[in-house]
Parts: C-alpha cells; sequence; structure tokens
C-alpha cells in the first residue's frame, strides 16, 4: 500500500468513524440508563423498554454493583461523563449529587407521590432532583410454615424465646440472618437502634441539616439505647446463637442466601425482595412468607417504627435537552402508568409511589394491606439515612465501629462505640 | 525515528502522567470528588493520612505483613515446586501444566472461589471441619483468620510463577559444580544449600523485588474477599487509599494517602535493588 492510500483509508476511516455518532443520534434518541442489577430496577426498565419502544428510543441499560455505584457514579457526574442520561438515584446521595442534576419538579406524576419521600432527601436548593420509582422500607419477613403471624415476636425477649425454640425442635438452623457489614447496617444495626428508641445523631428522629448543625453534629450511638442494641447483637450471635457466627461479615445478599435456603426463620429486608423470596426458582420457602413490623427494645419510645424512602431516576444536569424532556416524558409516563405501578408490586413487593395506586391496592389486595400495616402505618415513621455530603463516610464509620463491638469482647461494646459516636461526630461537623 | 514514538509517548502523557500530575495537585487542595472545591490547603493532607491511627497502626503493618508473608511463602513453595519439577519423572508434562494452572486465573475469580470456600454457611472449609466433627469457623470476621485467607489466596495465584522462573533458572544452571560436589561425597542438603542456592541467588532476588513490589499494590484480592474489613482490620495500602478517594468520597485525602505510598515503594525499592546489585554481583 502506498503511502498516499494508506492517508486516504485512514483519513476515509475516521470520517466514517466520527461521523457515525452524528448519523445515528439523527435516526433514533439513545438513552442509556445507568442501574443497579435489582429486581426492583429489573422490573423498572422492562417498562421503560416498553415506552422506548413505542417512542422510537434507543434505551441501553448500563448495570453496575451497588458496592461501586456511589463512586462511580459521583465520578460520572463530576466529570460530565456521557456514560448515562438516567441515573438510579437512592435517597442517602441527595446531597451529594443535588448540584448535579437536572430539577424535575416539572414532572407531574411527582404531584402523586407523598412529600415525606422527598424532604429532604430529593430536594436540593428547593428544587426536586429525583423521580421516586419504588418506595423502599425495611420490613421482617418471616416463615409461615414455622410462625403463625400471632406468634411473630413483638419485642426483643420475644424475639430470642421464638428463635431459640425453632433451633431446639430442630425446625430451623438460625432464628435469624441478616446483613450487617458495610453498607448494609439497616437489616440488623440500625433497625434496632431505632427500635430500641435511639437514633444516629441528636436531636432524635432529626434529619434537617440545618437542625443537626444547631445540635453541633453530635453522633449517638454510643447512647444507652444503641449500646444496648449492639448488646442485643453480641448475645444474639455469641451467647444465645440464634444468629450465624459470621453474621457481621455478611451483606444482605448473604443473609438473603441463608433465608432463602431455609436455613433461617426470620430475617429484615427491604420489601422490595418479596418477590425474591417468594420466586420458586430461587427460593425454598417461596410461598411461605409473611411480613411482620420490627420487634421492640426495652428502651422502645413509641409501639411501633419503621423507615419509610424511596428510590428514584434523575437525569444528570450536563446531559442535552431533547434527552432530558425524554426522559422526563418516561418517567413521568412509569409513574402515571397504573398497570405499571401494579406489576412492580405484584412482582416485587415494592411499593408504588403513586399514592392513588396504592389506596387502589388497599382496596383490592390484602397481601398490600398487611405490608403497609408491617411498615408505614407504624406509630412512628422516620427516615433511614441522613442527607449531609459526608453520609458515606459517617454511615460506613459507624457500621464499622459496630461491627468492631459486635466482635470484640462484650465489655469492650461502650468504648468502641464512643470511639466511633467520636469520630462521627467530628465527620459530619466537616459537612 | 522520534515520530515514531510520538503516538506512545502521547498516550503515555495523557494516561499515566496527567492522571499523576491531577492526583498530586489534589493532594494539595481540598478536592471531595461531590465538590470539588480545591482550595489550596499544602500539606494538611498528607499530616491527616500521616496522623491517622488506622494508617500507621492497621494498614502500613498489614501491607508489610502481606508483602513479607505472601512473598516468602511464595517463594518457598515455588522454590520446592521447581526442584520437583526439575527431574525427570512420568507425567512430567501433565505436572508442569498443573501447577501452571493457576496462572490463568484471574484473581478476582480465585478470590471469589475462595470467598465461597470459606464461607461460614455453604463453605467446603466448614464442610470438611464439620464431618471431621469439628465446629465451623466464621473464617472472616476476624482480623487474623481474614488476613490469612487473603495470604492463601495470593500464594496460591503466585507460586506457579515463582515456580517457572526457579525452573527455567534451575534447568541453565551448569552441571560442573554438582558434579564436582557429588565426587567430593556432597549430600543432597549440602549441595542444594551451597552450590544450588548460591547459583540461584540473582534469579531469586529479580523475583523477590518483583513481587514484593507487587504485593505492596494489592487490591483485588482483598477488595474482593474482605474490602478492608472486618471493621478496617484487613485493610492495606491501596484499599486505604481507594476507601478515601471513593468511598469516602475524599479525593484529596486519596490522593495524598497513594503518593504517601509511591515515596514507600520508592524506598523499599531503591533497598532492593541495592541488594538485588549486591546478590548479582556476590554470584559473579
Amino acid at each position: 500500500m502506498n503511502r498516499r492510500r494508506f492517508l486516504g483509508l485512514t483519513g476515509g476511516t475516521l470520517a466514517v468513524g466520527l461521523g457515525a455518532p452524528a448519523i445515528g443520534r439523527a435516526q433514533s434518541m439513545e438513552l442509556k440508563i445507568g442501574y443497579m442489577p435489582h429486581p426492583i430496577h429489573e422490573n423498572s426498565i422492562k417498562w421503560m423498554k416498553l415506552w422506548a419502544a413505542e417512542h422510537k428510543v434507543n434505551l441501553t441499560p448500563v448495570p453496575t454493583s451497588y458496592e461501586v455505584y456511589v463512586e462511580k457514579m459521583t465520578a460520572n457526574l463530576t466529570s460530565r461523563g456521557g456514560q448515562y442520561d438516567v441515573i438510579w438515584h437512592n435517597d442517602d446521595w441527595g446531597q451529594l449529587w443535588g448540584r448535579y442534576l437536572e430539577p424535575v419538579d416539572d414532572v407531574p406524576a411527582i404531584k402523586k407521590m407523598n412529600r415525606f419521600l422527598y424532604e429532604p432527601p430529593f430536594v436540593w436548593e428547593g428544587k426536586d432532583t429525583g423521580v421516586a420509582f419504588v418506595e423502599t422500607i425495611g420490613t421482617f419477613f418471616y416463615r409461615t410454615d414455622l410462625l403463625k403471624e400471632s406468634e411473630f415476636p413483638k419485642n426483643w425477649d420475644d424475639f430470642v424465646k421464638t428463635s431459640q425454640r425453632l433451633q431446639k425442635d430442630g425446625k430451623v438452623k438460625w432464628g435469624f440472618a441478616g446483613g450487617m457489614k458495610y453498607p448494609h447496617g439497616w437489616f440488623t444495626f440500625f433497625w434496632s437502634v431505632w427500635a430500641n428508641g435511639g437514633d444516629l445523631m441528636m436531636p432524635l428522629h432529626e434529619r434537617r441539616n440545618e437542625e443537626l448543625a444547631k445540635a453541633g453534629w453530635k453522633a449517638t450511638i454510643d447512647s444507652p439505647e444503641a449500646v444496648q442494641a449492639v448488646e442485643f447483637w453480641w448475645d444474639n450471635i455469641k451467647t444465645h446463637k440464634i444468629a450465624p457466627p459470621g453474621q457481621p461479615g455478611y451483606s444482605r445478599d448473604d443473609a438473603n442466601a441463608i433465608f432463602m435456603a431455609g436455613d433461617a426463620a426470620i430475617t429484615m429486608a427491604d420489601t422490595t425482595l418479596y418477590g425474591k423470596f417468594n420466586d420458586p426458582k430461587q427460593s425454598k420457602v417461596a410461598g411461605k412468607i409473611s411480613v411482620a413490623s420490627f420487634p421492640m427494645g426495652p428502651r422502645a419510645k413509641f409501639k411501633s417504627i419503621a423507615w419509610r424512602d424511596a428510590w428514584a431516576w434523575a437525569i444528570p444536569i450536563h446531559v442535552d435537552s431533547a434527552k432530558k424532556k425524554a426522559a422526563k416524558d418516561l418517567l413521568n409516563w412509569i409513574n402515571l402508568n397504573e398497570e405499571a405501578q401494579v406489576d412492580l408490586w405484584k412482582a416485587t413487593g415494592g411499593f408504588p409511589p403513586n399514592e392513588e395506586v396504592q389506596k387502589k391496592l388497599i382496596q383490592s389486595d390484602p397481601v398490600f394491606r398487611k405490608f403497609r400495616a408491617a411498615t408505614v402505618e407504624s406509630e412512628k415513621i422516620i427516615h433511614g439515612a441522613y442527607y449531609f455530603p459526608r453520609w458515606p463516610e459517617f454511615f460506613a464509620t459507624g457500621i464499622d465501629h459496630m461491627v468492631k463491638a459486635v466482635t470484640g469482647p462484650r465489655d469492650g461494646i461502650k468504648a468502641a462505640l464512643a470511639e466511633g459516636s467520636k469520630k462521627m461526630s467530628e465527620i459530619a461537623a466537616r459537612a | 525515528m522520534l515520530a515514531l514514538i510520538l503516538p506512545a509517548f502521547a498516550i503515555l502523557i495523557a494516561f499515566q502522567i496527567v492522571p499523576i500530575l491531577i492526583g498530586a495537585n489534589a493532594s494539595f487542595r481540598r478536592w471531595s470528588l461531590f465538590n470539588p472545591e480545591k482550595a489550596f490547603v499544602g500539606l494538611e493532607n498528607y499530616a491527616r493520612i500521616l496522623g491517622d491511627p488506622i494508617f500507621y497502626g492497621t494498614v502500613l503493618p498489614n501491607t508489610f505483613l502481606f508483602m513479607f508473608a505472601s512473598v516468602t511463602a511464595g517463594l518457598l513453595s515455588g522454590l520446592g515446586l521447581a526442584l520437583l519439577l526439575n527431574r525427570r519423572f512420568r507425567g512430567e508434562r501433565i505436572a508442569r501444566t498443573a501447577v501452571l494452572l493457576p496462572l490463568m486465573v484471574p484473581p478476582v475469580v480465585a478470590a471469589i472461589m475462595v470467598t465461597w470456600m470459606f464461607n461460614d454457611q455453604f463453605g467446603v472449609v466448614n464442610a470438611v471441619l464439620t464431618a471431621l466433627g469439628l465446629e465451623p469457623i466464621p473464617w472472616l470476621i476476624s482480623r487474623w483468620t481474614s488476613l490469612g485467607i487473603v495470604i492463601l489466596t495470593d500464594v496460591w495465584l503466585w507460586t506457579p510463577w515463582f515456580t517457572i522462573l526457579i525452573l527455567a533458572a534451575l534447568q541453565t544452571l551448569p552441571a560442573e559444580p554438582h558434579e564436582a560436589a557429588r565426587i567430593d561425597g556432597a549430600g543432597a542438603w549440602p549441595l542444594f544449600r551451597n552450590i544450588t542456592l548460591p547459583l540461584l541467588r540473582p534469579v531469586l532476588m529479580v523475583c523477590i523485588t518483583i513481587r514484593l513490589i507487587d504485593a505492596f499494590r494489592v487490591f483485588d484480592i482483598v477488595w474482593t474477599i474482605t474490602k478492608g474489613g472486618p471493621a478496617r482490620s484487613t485493610e492495606v495500602f491501596s484499599i486505604y487509599a481507594y476507601k478515601q478517594a471513593f468511598v469516602y468520597l475524599n479525593f484529596d485525602l486519596g490522593s495524598a494517602a497513594s503518593l504517601i505510598g509511591a515515596g514507600i515503594i520508592m524506598v523499599v525499592g531503591a533497598v532492593l535493588y541495592k541488594a538485588l546489585s549486591y546478590a548479582v554481583e556476590v554470584s559473579r
């Protein structure tokens, strides 16, 4: 090949290569969806694809593991990367990403959702930054072949006795299995702190940053309520032996596997895992599970408590305006589409955020009524996270110290949590 | 000539030099990943890293322990296997291929495999313990068992590498010194200790140098097996830097930690290089 022919070929190839995306754009729009592989996301994407097909939009779902999701998405947003046009936005990343997200107040479907889901998690400088696609609410799942509804423990003492009874009778290997290590502490440590009248910061159950600042960004995992909650886990693992000894190293996936294998009578998880637990292809306990409220601790201040949050889809602010409009139309359509909303509930156990649909489900679906009674109809509803930018470090530090406490000597729990609280307060104060 | 190396040089600048400079710049600034203020703070980030008890009390000891334990065990196993394979026996080729298999397994795959093997509920290791009438062990909730599993995985992955290099060296050793020693009545151990080992010294030093530097940077298997847990007790240097930058989103502290690590490995590398030069000189 002579030099002229080589240059000509190279130039031609480059021109075609550089021009191809523009030609592609002219033909149809592409929306790239950044999501986590999870039944809820997959259900939502299933409906997105339906909308995309009707509107001649190419939908490209791009999966990212939960373990690296925040860092990858944060890097993408801050570098104005073009990898995603719509991203999964968890409630506890609101303050991290607020400035990088398109306001979505003009999506009409948001008006049909409960404002508690939005404030403060998805509000940045007075504007909503995410369109909720499911409510995420923690609940207790239990085996109905082992426990009647009336037998589900109402307090920690019952929780231990019931678990021990089932184990002693040889009905199950473990009374309970739940995720414990970072970032899965909700399913053991956090619910028990809340069920015991405690919280992670002062003032109790406060989530507005202004109020947390006024209180001096004071972390409280060394409060008597939190210390007692960690002691409860220490005893459950080492003394009562109702939870697996490896639990301090468990993610929620580890705990889910034990529950679905039929080796635990009770687990704690988001309602969104109901579909998975109830799928006979994946779960040995399918068709034999129900839900219940948190067993309350000895220092509980309410009859029942639950957290209520949402997962949302958001649009990076640097996405071009035509794609923003298409993405908003898509998100609006999904949330107003009753069939999609009901399918979300039926297939996964996730509460559809559209409250009009929820009202219809309350009328028509006894399982949905049971789920609501176990969760959002609790006496006290709180948010499951905090919404200041240092939350990831604060959260990780808290869980690490709780794990340290629960894997160390029992008489060292208080000191480990005091050290954690001090560090967490310093981290939060840097917010 | 210059034109020929220009593309490679441009790629090197764009993907190696510039990111390092950006990272170095960030280490002197207040630079969180979610809000890069970029205000100049001098050496503040370095002081925070060096003053962090986790860094000097856990991360550095773990890193050096991992380096020395993993390289020592890998070297000894590799040397042993190389000596065994440096003989004529039936199935010699099959044995050599089998020994090399772990080299073809991606570290993350090996780490996932090991994690399942040591899973406290479903793992084969606890199944064997239970079958033997022993109590199952929650391997991944204590610092030392977790770190032991990480080191074991690394040794399994890298032993073939040592084996292949040492075997190649063994096959090029001159036969005369061994023959002379045998005529003088030397047994197997004196022969190995006084003839084989000194002749292998340059190759062993190269292996040790490369592996120690590489082990300092270990990330994949530690992240897959323990993520630095429980409670940060198995964090090694690269996990610490990664967590600072991408879990806590403190890009400034992560960059400072990376540069401190680069400094440490340069010192370690210089010492090893000196030792290598000495070993080569002595064996001439």
